[in-house]
């Protein structure tokens, strides 16, 4: 390419960082299950699927539009409700002992829940692409046009991410997760019920991800399938920022999302998710732990 | 002791007779029925060699690969695009299959199997999703989700007896191979690895290598198998690595049994024979499928044959009591 | 551990024996056996399943309408519709072919509408012997490979690329922004498109096309390439969700309706397509197949009330297709006087139908081309002009014998 747009260029950038943050949300849920489980959720794009079709009939049957705020929070309470069940019935037992190897059983047992979760949505959503209204008239992030939606999403991450962090740093329960996920074993000692923080913390973490799909539901329409590519850029972003770390999400997803927009510009916009995969094997092999390395405790 | 001698005679006998029984009726299949079940079952027999496969990789040596699905479709258009573009025969293209899979394998395990375990199934993940998008897009040479016309082995219709012997050859020796490496050195060190990989290293065994060794291997696999299914089906489309098939593979083998020889056999064929029988329920097999999993994992680890297991060794104990009251 | 694993072979067999006991030996007497018809259509994602669905439930008013009005088929035999899904995906299209053409039986195939499964699945029908119908799927390689086993009563991308070109060229508009899912029929028309416009001799008109895939969630980043490029239109070629993200994206970075759009088949014509744009669905242009300004034959008046009743909603085109096809293979059955799939081919070359337009007689002839076998319904280009608006009340902007209105924009 002889010349360079510059306004082009810019939106690009611009739309990189809005997705590679909302995206963040999604990953930001799966490092933190991560984190204190030690396990990987593969069913979180049904969890965000879940979200979004929670947002959508609670807006649309029962509170309306105006009030999308609200139905973004009950969303985030149905599903970290649906998440503390999920937990108790089926990622619970792990710890209890009757189970072996810990990360198949895990992996096994989320994807079949992801299967689950699908096509029951094929069966109750029917043939048919439902999209909730958007939340907010157009606007515009400097030289980039967005949508109300959008828009309200990237603040809306800015809002909920924020608040984990204050959450994680300022309350007990935060600092109680952050010492479970350094000790779990030095945490029990301490008298605190490690099952219990466990199943909040899967609630936490799909909650998030029902954020994510609550948010960016009429922007990217419902249906079965819809979580399957913030899934992928989720996992994406934790393995560029590094399991477990929470300032690697956050530049890890901005990175993401400029790496994909750079790449789209210069390169072939229609390979923009490749470019992301490929970001990702360059840093596999230079860092293999990611750019945030967080160390592990053997034991 | 005496009792377990006498029952392993027995036993002997009728594990023969049943084996030598089964073997007639598989082979006898084709004589007795359609066109439709013998298609039914020649895909069975390729997804008995995916899942055999990934049992090795993921359930002997503990490396749980989210990217069979792929090495499978990478294999398939290998040989495809080999034959449509440069005019090979079949067979050489087909040949070609496992080493651009194996080949891929390498290299995605030489950059993953370094790090903790967890990462190889995400980066598997999304090399698989990545393989997708670029099959799709790259249309001009793979003609993307229009699917690509591939030259069949069997040209012409009827062939079903041919392609059902094809696929159950090919089905056989791969559970043979896969037996014998189990049994070799090699499954020794890989289940070592699986067991404890520090200890393995402090035993002597070069993990990495072992590694990349048995990734390279159960790529190949599904590599000539995603070769033959090409041209077997006729038609390739990038539809070949949706997450779908992956989930598929691992709901036959934790349905039928993961860690053993026999279990991905029964799961794949039991799986591929409902799916087909209960065609208009749609969804609802998915459903009940992902339930049962769920179920087996959860409750029970070891399959149907481990199921099935338990119950010989219940009524042989029953027997015993009996001929012990006797 | 050796009674153990010969427990293991005990199951295989008994899996074995139970498909060698499914198998139907015996066959009944064929009198009053029903003659099945396969339908296989898009009916879950990642196809497009509202137009297979539209298609599905019109098939199953043609099979009531044979049934119940004709009196059933071949002396008093009636039609059963053997439906299967897609998924809009050729792999699955052909799995469904082989089981209705091994295990059911069909005597013909309909139902298709991704033109990248009706490719596949005229293959498979030719080697099968089966009569297979594209019912919406319109890439010119279907009919263009001429299978005498393939029969299509829908547009060729062909005939739909030269209307808007045509239009295009009547308009004055010199920049063509083009969307393309990469499927046939996005490539196809894209292709069908840049060739027309060569065939046309229109020199100063340039073409900047964008093929993406269907999966993306995010088409941004090729809008905004397309916006810079400052556009006189913008063609929208996809099928199902990606067609309605693209003009909700387009709307978002103020491309549409600021620059026109045109959809490339009927898919606004669907009450799903207010449902999910609402005010940014304003000024949509689409190619149509039948404006309910043309009027219905006999066929087509029977099913209109009928549907509504049971639908609550008009007929659309894809639903008039589906019923005229299985009302057209009925016809074809009789005449045949055979439930041989190689009768029912010939007889559906030999003589012409009646299809369920206005004045529409079906011929299916062996012509150049992609007109082999196939029969092509008019095209209109219609317009939205306010939001909510029900098809009837579009305004159709071409051809220039059918127009009712001037082009609105925003």
């Amino acid at each position: 390419m002889v010349t360079i747009d510059w306004t082009l260029l810019s939106q690009y950038i611009i739309s990189g960082v809005v997705i590679g943050l909302i995206y963040s949300l999604m990953a930001m849920g799966i490092t933190f299950i991560y984190g204190i489980m030690r396990i990987i959720n593969w069913s979180m794009g049904e969890f965000y699927m879940i979200g979004g079709y929670l947002q959508y009939i609670i807006i649309t049957h029962f509170l309306g539009v105006e009030n999308w705020y609200l139905g973004v929070l009950l969303s985030m309470v149905g599903v970290f409700l649906l998440g503390m069940v999920v937990q108790g019935l089926l990622i619970k037992p792990m710890f209890q002992g009757s189970v072996e190897r810990r990360t198949e059983y895990a992996t096994i047992v989320t994807i079949s829940l992801g299967v689950l979760f699908t096509n029951v949505a094929v069966i109750g959503a029917g043939p048919f692409i439902y999209s909730p209204p958007g939340y907010y008239h157009g606007t515009r992030i400097l030289t980039l046009p967005v949508s109300g939606t959008r828009f309200v999403a990237f603040i809306g991450t800015i809002v909920l991410l924020s608040l984990f962090y204050l959450f994680l740093k300022k309350t007990w329960w935060g600092r109680a997760f952050q010492g479970a996920a350094q000790n779990r074993m030095g945490i029990q000692t301490a008298g605190i019920d490690v099952f219990r923080l466990d199943q909040i913390a899967f609630g936490i973490g799909v909650a998030l991800a029902a954020a994510a799909g609550a948010l960016l539901a009429p922007e990217f329409y419902l249906h079965p399938r819809c979580g399957s590519i913030a899934t992928m850029k989720g996992f994406e972003i934790i393995v560029i920022g590094g399991l477990g770390s929470i300032p690697g999400v956050l530049c890890a997803g901005l990175l993401l999302g400029l790496i994909e927009s750079l790449g789209a510009v210069f390169l072939n916009p229609s390979f923009r998710d490749v470019y992301g995969f490929l970001f990702l094997l360059a840093i596999l092999a230079i860092k293999p732990t990611g750019l945030f390395e967080e160390r592990e405790r053997v034991a | 002791m005496k009792e377990i001698s006498y029952t392993k005679i027995t036993g002997f006998k009728w594990y023969s007779l049943s084996i030598a029984a089964l073997l007639l009726l598989v082979a006898l299949l084709p004589f007795s029925t359609g066109q439709y079940y013998l298609q039914v079952f020649t895909v069975a027999f390729y997804y008995v060699i995916l899942a055999s496969s990934w049992n090795l990789l993921a359930g002997y040596t503990g490396q749980f690969s989210l990217a069979h699905h792929a090495f499978a479709a990478i294999g398939g258009y290998t040989s495809a695009l080999l034959v449509t573009n440069f005019g090979l025969p079949i067979w050489l293209g087909i040949l070609a299959a496992p080493l651009s899979s194996a080949l891929m394998g390498f290299i995605l395990g030489m950059l993953c199997l370094r790090m903790r375990a967890i990462y190889l199934a995400i980066a598997t993940w999304a090399f698989a999703e990545s393989v997708r998008i670029t099959i799709s897009m790259t249309y001009e040479i793979t003609r993307g989700d229009l699917g690509l016309a591939v030259p069949k082995i069997f040209p012409g219709i009827g062939q079903g007896v041919a392609y059902y012997y094809l696929f159950l050859g090919l089905a056989a020796m791969t559970v043979l191979v896969i037996m014998f490496i189990i049994r070799s050195r090699m499954g020794y060190y890989l289940r070592a690895i699986r067991n404890d990989e520090m200890v393995a290293r402090v035993m002597g065994i070069n993990t990495t290598r072992w590694k990349i060794l048995a990734f390279m291997l159960s790529s190949g696999i599904a590599g000539i198998a995603g070769a033959f299914y090409g041209h077997y089906n006729g038609l390739l489309t990038p539809v070949m690595i949706d997450f779908n098939e992956m989930a598929f593979i691992v709901i036959m083998v934790v349905i039928g049994g993961i860690r053993s020889i026999a279990g991905p056999v029964i799961g794949a064929i039991l799986i591929e024979l409902l799916t087909e029988t209960f065609r208009e329920f749609g969804e609802i097999r998915m459903v009940v499928f992902a339930l049962a999993v769920i179920a087996i994992a959860r409750l029970y680890n070891e399959g149907a044959v481990g199921a099935v297991r338990q119950g010989a060794q219940w009524i042989s104990r029953r027997k015993q009591a009996r001929e012990g009251v006797n | 551990m050796k009674s153990k694993t010969g427990s293991i072979v005990i199951l295989l067999i008994a899996v074995f024996l139970l498909v060698w006991a499914h198998n139907p030996l015996t066959s009944q007497a064929a009198a009053k056996q029903p003659v099945k018809i396969g339908v296989i259509s898009p009916l879950s994602p990642p196809g497009d399943p509202a137009a297979g669905q539209l298609i599905t439930r019109g098939a199953k008013f043609g099979a009531k309408f044979v049934n119940e009005e004709m009196g059933g088929v071949l002396g008093g035999r009636p039609i059963k519709l053997v439906i299967e899904d897609d998924s809009g995906t050729p792999e699955k299209g052909v799995a469904a072919f082989r089981k209705l053409a091994t295990k059911d039986k069909v005597i013909a195939v309909m139902g298709q509408y991704h033109s990248s499964v009706c490719t596949a699945l005229v293959d498979v029908g030719a080697e099968y012997g089966i009569p297979t119908f594209s019912t919406g799927a319109s890439a010119s390689i279907i009919t263009k490979k001429h299978q005498v086993t393939t029969f299509k009563t829908h547009v060729i991308d062909y005939d739909r690329a030269s209307t808007w070109t045509d239009f295009i060229a009547s308009q004055g508009w010199k920049r063509i922004a083009i969307m393309a899912e990469n499927t046939d029929y996005g490539v196809g028309l894209y292709e069908a498109t840049k060739q027309i416009k060569g065939e046309r001799g229109l020199k100063d008109v340039e073409i900047n096309g964008m093929v993406f895939d269907r999966k993306v969630a995010d088409l941004t980043p090729q809008l905004l390439k397309l916006k810079a490029w400052k556009p006189d239109i913008l063609l929208n070629i996809g099928v199902g969700d990606p067609t309605y993200r693209i003009t909700k994206q387009a709307y978002d970075i103020g491309l549409f309706p600021q620059v026109p759009m045109m959809g490339a088949h009927d898919w606004p014509a669907r009450p799903e397509f207010w449902k999910n744009l609402g005010k940014m669905g304003e000024y949509m242009m689409f190619i149509n197949y039948y404006h309910p300004k043309m009027g219905l034959s006999r066929l087509g008046e029977w099913l209109k009330p009928r549907f509504e009743k049971e639908y609550g909603e008009i007929p659309t085109y894809m639903a008039y297709n589906g019923f005229g096809q299985i009302a057209l293979l009925a016809q074809a059955i009789n005449l045949a006087q055979s439930d041989a799939p190689k009768d029912l081919t010939k007889s559906l070359e030999d003589w012409v139908y009646v299809f369920w337009a206005k004045g529409d007689v079906v011929d299916f002839e062996r012509s150049a081309g992609a007109q082999w076998h196939n029969h092509t319904s008019p095209l209109q280009i219609v317009q939205y002009t306010k939001a909510n608006q029900p098809i009837e009340e579009s305004t159709i902007l071409w051809p220039p014998i059918m127009k009712t209105g001037e082009i609105a924009s925003p």
